[in-house]
């Protein structure tokens, strides 16, 4: 009788962690949320690339780099953590910029430790 | 790399299971008065400090592993690496690594008989113990859950350690006691070694529901994302690991006493603990995992 309690209550333990696992709440994943420019907009020369991640990433850890069409880095400001929302970073860009594809390839790592990295692409078009 | 990442973590969880099983084993399942006659505490220490040194070489490949996810292919790699320790995460594995050195030269004391050293071995450890929960998903959890999330977790790994660390020490000890005393102790050990375990199976059961509250995002979560699914499959495998553990202990441990009764012990103890370490590695993978929100 002993062992089959025993063997019950190990039984019991599978159900039991999913039947407690929190119903419904939503817990974001560290990710980029959205951009500006956004991902495949066609916009006049942007003067900054900001980035909304859904969590704060762990500070110092975000890069963001934007490539021409010939995937060579263009130079930028450095990376600047927005202050009034840690969730926002930006870089600025210096110049006009020709009109053509460009890509953002962005880094940044999670309160977790995970190094979540993407890009996306966005044109710039002759007007102003 | 998932190779690298999986072997990097259960080699960092393995060398913190043995470090936790040597400490509870020394204090908790030992003999005091009998102790010197019988299993020397300097075999212990020996023990440990292996353990400590695992951890040590994990700690190193874990950083490796960390910077060949954050590299930034246009910035030098002295820029990365310089980002990376700057980072919460970074902070966080310097301090561990203080702690495994630590914990390797108090150890080291230890099998010394040097004073201080099981008490510098025992709170270097209670600091590593943090390493995991830390720079893991526990230590992504908002403010104050955080702080709950992140001492569950050591408390989590301390059990770990104090069950499936505790029993490889056991069995270690007990063949070095076969071959230097040609007598098993495990007659001795077992008895003691069982309320320890079964102390570390409830604190497992507990600070493990509590893990899966926190980061599973629904019930439905448990098997239709990478990380419920892996959850379930790290719960089925502590389950396994629990009913061998409950048979050992009804069935063996009585007969212990028995002609060919430590035998039967010992290959029903070497199944657990190849479960055990089934269970650490997928544990690794877990850790690296990301628990997605439906």
């Amino acid at each position: 009788m002993k062992r089959l309690s025993t063997l019950a209550f190990f039984a019991l333990l599978l159900p039991l962690q999913a039947a407690l696992a929190s119903p419904d709440v939503t817990r974001a994943h560290f990710q980029l949320s959205k951009s500006s420019p956004a991902a495949d907009a066609a916009v006049p020369s942007p003067t900054e690339v900001r980035l909304w991640f859904s969590q704060e990433p762990q500070n110092g850890t975000t890069s963001i780099r934007v490539l021409d069409a010939a995937e060579k880095p263009l130079h930028t400001g450095d990376v600047v953590r927005d202050a009034q929302d840690g969730k926002v970073h930006s870089v600025a860009l210096h110049g006009r910029l020709a009109p053509g594809r460009y890509t953002v390839a962005w880094r940044a790592m999670g309160q977790d430790g995970h190094v979540v990295r993407g890009d996306f692409s966005f044109t710039v078009t002759a007007g102003r | 790399m998932p190779v690298f990442s999986a072997a990097t973590g259960w080699l960092l969880f393995a060398g913190l299971v043995l470090c936790a099983g040597t400490l509870s084993t020394r204090f908790l399942v030992l003999p005091r008065e009998d102790a010197p006659d019988t299993v020397p505490t300097s075999y212990l220490a020996r023990l440990g400090r292996a353990g400590a040194l695992v951890v040590s070489v994990a700690l190193l490949l874990v950083f490796v592993r960390q910077l060949v996810e954050f590299r930034d292919p246009f910035a030098p790699l002295s820029e990365d690496v310089s980002l990376l320790l700057g980072s919460a995460w970074g902070t966080a594995w310097l301090r561990a690594i203080v702690a495994a050195a630590a914990a390797t030269t108090g150890f080291w004391m230890a099998e010394g008989y040097r004073r201080g050293g099981w008490l510098l071995a025992g709170v270097s450890l209670l600091g590593l113990a943090f390493f995991p929960g830390i720079t893991g998903h526990a230590g992504g959890e908002q403010p104050p859950l955080r702080w709950l999330a992140v001492g569950a977790d050591a408390l989590h790994v301390l059990a770990a350690g104090s069950w499936v660390g505790g029993l490889t020490v056991v069995m270690l000890v007990d063949r070095r006691a076969r071959r230097q005393l040609g007598a098993s102790l495990l007659p001795l050990l077992v008895p003691r070694f069982s309320p320890v375990a079964m102390a570390s199976v409830a604190i497992l059961v507990l600070t493990g529901v509590l893990a899966s509250w926190l980061h599973l995002s629904s019930v439905r979560a448990a098997w239709e994302t990478p990380y419920g699914r892996l959850l379930s499959a790290k719960v089925a495998l502590v389950v396994l690991t629990l009913l061998l553990g409950a048979v050992n202990w009804r069935r063996f441990t009585p007969r212990l006493t028995d002609p060919g009764g430590p035998d039967a012990m010992r290959r029903a103890a070497l199944a657990e603990l190849a479960v055990g370490s089934l269970v650490l590695l997928v544990t690794a993978v877990l850790v690296r995992t990301s628990p997605m929100v439906l």
